[in-house]
């Protein structure tokens, strides 16, 4: 279940009169990001010590801070009538399934079904913009303890992302010097470290693309700013050059996204960094409240 | 047996069969009514959502199982107050859903 793709199916669960309860190990400053940047409307709850987790049998077995991905609809006795635990995420259309079929009113077919919405996507969104992201970074910030960093280096390199993720937490956690910038930068070189430290090509397709897209950018504005000059003619021809070439590149890395494994690349580096801006959140909340209330 | 009973039970024991007939019909389209999707992406065959085994995970062989009751919890709310599945259920059905988060 994503939850970007519930919001925008809301409505039909509010229609049906049910509730939605998202619940999660984040503390509340996390949540609060997440809410914002979906826009969501019905709750989050916070549950920290995985008692509501442990109470549904849903723990991680790899994970023991997580929770396995779940879903449960209770009818209002309390009696669970569907649950889905682990493996494919529903979709609301399954879980709308679930509860007209409950009500014995199933299949529905008058009801309007609401158009996807476009949801903002974190950073990085594509391919393009984490390898040239990625290709911006050249070493550790100072900030951060180089001793850490290579422990959640080695998680990540054995296998789990969620336990190297749960390492980076606590990375940014302890990193007290480290502002977001530091630690997104931390996430950009974690992710180069771990994708591109053998292909060299990869590194330099992406600086050419960085490149060509600055030059692209210099051009339209150079254009614009000339647009009733007699450079303008000359302008034109040497902007789609720029773009011919830029084309090229992109093109190429494309070609090449599976052999550098760019996608996997783009969504670590995603999951880093929203880690990185959760735990900023979190550091000024906790600076936020006054001492005498802790 | 005499032939006047006879002749009034057979309309009657037709009847009974055809109301067998149909009513297999109708549960046979019932049976088309049942929500199916796969557990998972690799299942061969859509199975009917209602059931135990469809939401079943060989890693949590202890979660909750449908049919049984959920315990009322009350959990800190992002962006204040609390969440109370207790108040939820006041208002009908209720989706709970666990998710990785970002931490």
């Amino acid at each position: 279940m994503q939850l970007g793709e519930l919001q925008n199916q809301i409505a039909r669960f509010e229609r049906r009169g049910v509730s939605v309860i998202a619940l999660s190990v984040d503390e509340q400053a996390a949540s609060l990001a997440m809410i914002e940047r979906l826009g969501l409307s019905f709750d989050l709850g916070s549950d920290p010590q995985q008692a509501i987790v442990k109470a549904f049998g849903v723990q991680n077995p790899d994970t023991r801070e997580l929770a396995i991905h779940a879903v449960y609809i209770v009818a209002a006795d309390g009696e669970i009538f569907y649950r889905k635990v682990g493996r494919r995420r529903p979709v609301s259309a399954e879980l709308i399934d679930a509860i007209d079929s409950f009500r014995g009113v199933y299949p529905k077919t008058n009801e309007q079904i609401e158009p996807r919405r476009r949801i903002n996507v974190a950073f990085p969104e594509n391919n393009f913009q984490a390898l040239i992201t990625v290709v911006g970074i050249t070493e550790l910030p100072e900030t951060v303890d180089p001793i850490e960093f290579s422990r959640i280096y080695s998680i990540r390199k054995k296998g789990s992302l969620d336990d190297s993720l749960v390492a980076f937490k606590t990375l940014t956690r302890s990193s007290v010097d480290a502002g977001q910038q530091d630690l997104y930068d931390t996430a950009a070189w974690l992710t180069r470290l771990l994708f591109f430290q053998d292909i060299p090509e990869a590194l330099e397709a992406g600086r050419l693309l960085n490149r060509r897209l600055a030059r692209v950018r210099e051009l339209e504005a150079l254009l614009e700013a000339n647009q009733s000059s007699d450079r303008k003619d000359e302008l034109l021809h040497t902007l789609a050059q720029a773009r011919a070439g830029l084309s090229l590149t992109r093109a190429e890395i494309s070609n090449n996204a599976d052999a550098w494994n760019l996608r996997s690349a783009k969504t670590t580096l995603r999951s880093y960094r929203e880690v990185a801006g959760a735990s900023v959140n979190v550091r000024a909340a906790l600076v936020s409240v006054p001492e005498d209330a802790q | 047996m005499h032939m006047k009973e006879l002749k009034l039970k057979l309309p009657l024991a037709c009847a009974f069969i055809c109301l067998l007939q149909i009513s297999t019909i109708v549960a046979g389209a019932e049976d088309e009514l049942i929500p199916r999707y796969k557990p998972s992406s690799r299942s061969a065959q859509p199975i009917d959502i209602r059931t135990n085994a469809y939401g079943a995970s060989r890693d949590a062989p202890a979660a909750l199982s449908i049919g049984e009751r959920v315990a009322d919890f009350t959990v800190p709310r992002a962006g204040g107050g609390v969440v109370s599945l207790s108040d939820a259920r006041d208002r009908g059905p209720v989706a709970i859903i666990f998710y990785r988060g970002h931490w």
